[in-house]
């Protein structure tokens, strides 16, 4: 590593203009709102007014008899689809099956020429409803005689690690849970010099992306093709496959550019429900949410915390207990890893001998909750960093000085079973302080705190991808990384150009088309440059690898590959290669060398009379010498 | 029903319904996607264009509204030789734009800004870019992107 730290580096490490902006400032760049394909139709849906009801009958033929209109999608009309997609757990109905869950589910969906046909059509659907009791929240929910919102339980979703541990349909609902205790509590908060206690609570919120859930699907004999505002395609694939009984290779995402996401466009939305309306209507169809209806889409768990936390005589923090209840909504989507998390995340930076922390995950009468912003962080933090200020208060000290005492060093196992603490938190509190000028007393009216947290990474490291290099030496990278604004297309293709020695301009990324992109699992989490940087860097590595491989066996070198391998990854490394990527030309003759064979030919594969005339040079490699040669 | 107005500079007709909003006829009928619709309550700013030169959501401006009168829309603001004015370009040098979804409508209410105040300090920058939400919260390289856009036009106009 210590080498690479020593690269001279030409295009990564310094500020390139971003790819996005040429399109993004004169209003070319293409969103899935911009898309418009032959024949489409339009979406609107119909959503439930009540929080918690039985559907007694749903009349939708007045609405289908308007002109205009192509379909109206019901639950009774979906006849070979499977119902049921979630991430964690699929327990989440594309539409309401016999009972709606919260105000805003849908409920009926029409198919129309235009919006506004489709939007007119809905007042004509007659729905009856038996209203139940509602519980809205964790306490409501978790009482004894509480309305049960799911009665069954259901199959395991795409997030490993929660097969069959979703508790829905148990008899409770509880969601999920999620505990961590190691220390002994009791026996610590009976000794502790200082102890603050109390009760937070986090309301839930709408991470408001400028863009709201729009998709657009088209359904034929050869499968599923959705273009859509999703963060993890991939993912949403996955739950379309559960969907439509279809393998993979026939349900297509294509996400051009996200008008912004922060957790909210994590997992699948809007995409079974727009694919069931192009499968009913026999066309492509667009639904394009409203602000609104996003907010009844997805949002943030709200959290209610209790907490206790306990100093010795000596300012060392040495207990901390919560309980915490956080509020799912209807369905589970990613919450059981929102509440896994913020069960992490309660410990805080902090070096704490004794910890117990326990967290419910509670469906509720609620919109469905999942990620946003490093999910489950802040529902818990403004707790614990609210007990580090009132500690530092009631023994005297500095809130400032008290958390420096007190967070865990570099290197340091404070969390079992985890790596050890990686952060340089001394050193970021002191430039945040230094920034606060935080011995200053500020003036009337004006205050200031301070405060941290430590965030358990979030992502899981699958991702691959394709590197391209042709024979005019200009390359193409294939990658499943969204771009969502946070310059993804910018970064790949600089370590891209980097690594093989390419002027930037020359390397073009395709992306997020899971017909053609390789898996990448997620855009999320801060993930992109870390691992697909990582796998981009390591493909370019191998396509060098390949390219002197091929080179070299043309040319009848006889090139022990132990020794390219080698050799490419220690000049690679050390940083010697300015221009490592041979040059490996394929050039064609300028006429067509028989009547026979036109110039279609070109891509793919290459007539057999042309002449390859291949040269090979590494300028700085002892391992290619430049050398020519033609043969035909 | 038919509307004529002039639309980046050209005369344009084109048929509409009368409850369609600007926004609707922009990028539904003329295919002028740049114009974004998000909050469409006024409130975000996302689908600001210039109606007489003046700073409109068109999300909620009936489309009849503008009969005879002048639109500027992002698509029209590049100079006729394709290259880019000195807000898109002064966007582009400061990193103003992250999704990129708030970006036309925050160029528009510039372009707004500019023509009425060429010095805008930073407070009347703020003040005026109040209409418009960017919700990657980029709002400091917006502001440095709005004073060199203002040094640029000044800059030229000097020349």
């Amino acid at each position: 590593m210590s080498a690479e730290k020593k690269r001279d580096f030409q295009i990564v490490n310094h500020s390139v203009p971003r790819r996005d902006g040429p399109a993004k400032v004169t209003g070319k760049a293409v969103y899935v709102s911009d898309v418009k394909l032959p024949a489409m139709a339009y979406a609107k849906v119909l959503r439930s007014p009540y929080a918690h009801a039985k559907i007694v009958s749903i009349d939708s033929a007045k609405a289908a008899a308007r002109p205009g209109v192509y379909a109206v999608l019901t639950s009774n009309d979906l006849t070979g689809l499977n119902l049921y997609y979630g991430h964690a757990v699929k327990d989440h109905p594309l539409i309401a099956v016999d009972k709606v869950r919260y105000a805003g589910e849908p409920v009926a969906a029409v198919v129309a020429q235009d919006e506004r046909t489709a939007f007119e059509a809905l007042e004509f659907i007659d729905v009856k409803y038996d209203e139940l009791k509602a519980v809205l929240t964790p306490k409501e929910a978790l009482d004894k005689g509480a309305a049960l919102l799911h009665e069954r339980t259901f199959e395991a979703g795409a997030l490993r690690g929660f097969e069959g541990e979703v508790a829905a349909g148990r008899g409770s609902n509880i969601c999920q849970e999620s505990h961590l205790k190691w220390g002994d509590v009791e026996a610590a908060f009976a000794r502790a010099a200082a102890v603050v206690e109390g009760e937070y609570y986090f309301p839930m919120a709408y991470a408001y992306a400028m863009e709201p859930y729009v998709a657009i699907a088209e359904v034929s004999e050869n499968g599923v093709t959705i273009y859509s505002s999703a963060q993890h395609p991939f993912m949403v694939r996955h739950d379309l496959t559960t969907v439509f009984k279809l393998p993979v290779s026939q349900i297509r995402l294509i996400v051009p550019f996200v008008g912004g996401g922060y957790g909210s466009k994590s997992y699948t939305k809007i995409e079974p429900l727009v694919a069931a309306c192009a499968w009913k209507a026999r066309r492509p169809v667009k639904l394009q949410l409203s602000v609104e209806e996003a907010m009844l889409t997805t949002r943030s768990d709200d959290a209610l915390t209790w907490m206790r936390t306990a100093v010795d005589a000596h300012g060392k923090i040495i207990a901390r207990q919560a309980r915490i209840y956080m509020n799912t909504g209807a369905y589970a989507e990613n919450s059981p890893l929102v509440c896994e998390k913020a069960t992490n995340r309660t410990v805080g930076p902090y070096s704490i001998p004794n910890v117990q922390i326990d967290t419910y995950s509670v469906y509720t009468n609620t919109v469905p909750a999942s990620s946003y912003r490093g999910f489950g962080c802040a529902q818990v933090t403004m707790a614990g960093e609210s007990q580090i200020d009132e500690l530092a208060t009631k023994i005297g000290k500095d809130p400032y000085e008290f958390r420096l005492a007190n967070v865990a060093k570099p290197g340091e196992e404070f969390f079992p079973k985890m790596r050890p603490f990686d952060g340089t938190l001394k050193q970021d509190l002191e430039i945040a302080a230094k920034a606060l000028d935080w011995q200053q007393t500020p003036p009337k009216g004006h205050g200031k705190s301070i405060g941290c947290s430590t965030s358990d990474a979030g992502a899981y490291p699958l991702t691959s991808t394709v590197i391209r290099v042709h024979a005019d030496s200009s390359v193409s990278i294939l990658t499943g990384s969204t771009e969502l604004g946070q310059g993804s297309h910018t970064v790949i293709p600089q370590i891209v150009a980097e690594e093989l020695g390419v002027p930037f301009e020359k390397v073009r990324v395709v992306a997020s088309d899971t017909a053609i992109t390789p898996y990448d699992r997620s855009t999320g989490a801060s993930r992109t440059t870390t691992l697909m940087g990582r796998a981009v860097l390591e493909a370019s590595r191998e396509a060098i690898e390949q390219m002197v491989r091929m080179a070299a066996e043309l040319l009848h070198l006889g090139v022990d590959p132990q020794r390219i391998h080698a050799q490419v990854f220690s000049h690679a490394s050390a940083g010697r290669l300015r221009h490592p990527m041979p040059h490996v030309r394929l050039d064609h003759p300028r006429e067509s060398p028989s009547p026979g064979y036109g110039r279609r030919s070109v891509a793919g594969c290459l007539p057999p009379s042309n002449r390859y005339h291949i040269s090979m040079s590494h300028p700085r490699s002892t391992l290619h010498p430049s050398c020519q040669c033609a043969h035909s | 029903m038919k509307l004529s107005f002039l639309l980046n500079g050209r005369p344009t007709e084109v048929d509409c319904e009368a409850q369609e909003t600007l926004a609707e006829v922009l990028r539904a009928r003329l295919d002028l996607t740049g114009t974004k619709v998000s909050c469409e309550v006024q409130v975000c700013g996302a689908c600001t264009v210039l109606v007489d030169g003046l700073p409109v959501s068109a999300c909620t401006l009936l489309a009849y509204e503008v009969r005879d009168r002048s639109v500027l829309t992002v698509e029209g603001l590049a100079r006729p030789d394709g290259s880019l004015h000195p807000i898109q370009q002064a966007f582009i040098d400061e990193f103003a734009f992250q999704c990129g979804f708030c970006t036309p409508g925050m160029i528009m209410a510039t372009k707004a800004l500019l023509d009425d105040n060429p010095k805008p300090t930073d407070d009347e920058i703020i003040h005026f870019m109040d209409g418009n939400i960017c919700r990657c919260t980029g709002y400091v390289p917006i502001v440095r992107a709005i004073k060199r856009a203002a040094a640029q036009i000044q800059q030229e106009k000097g020349k």
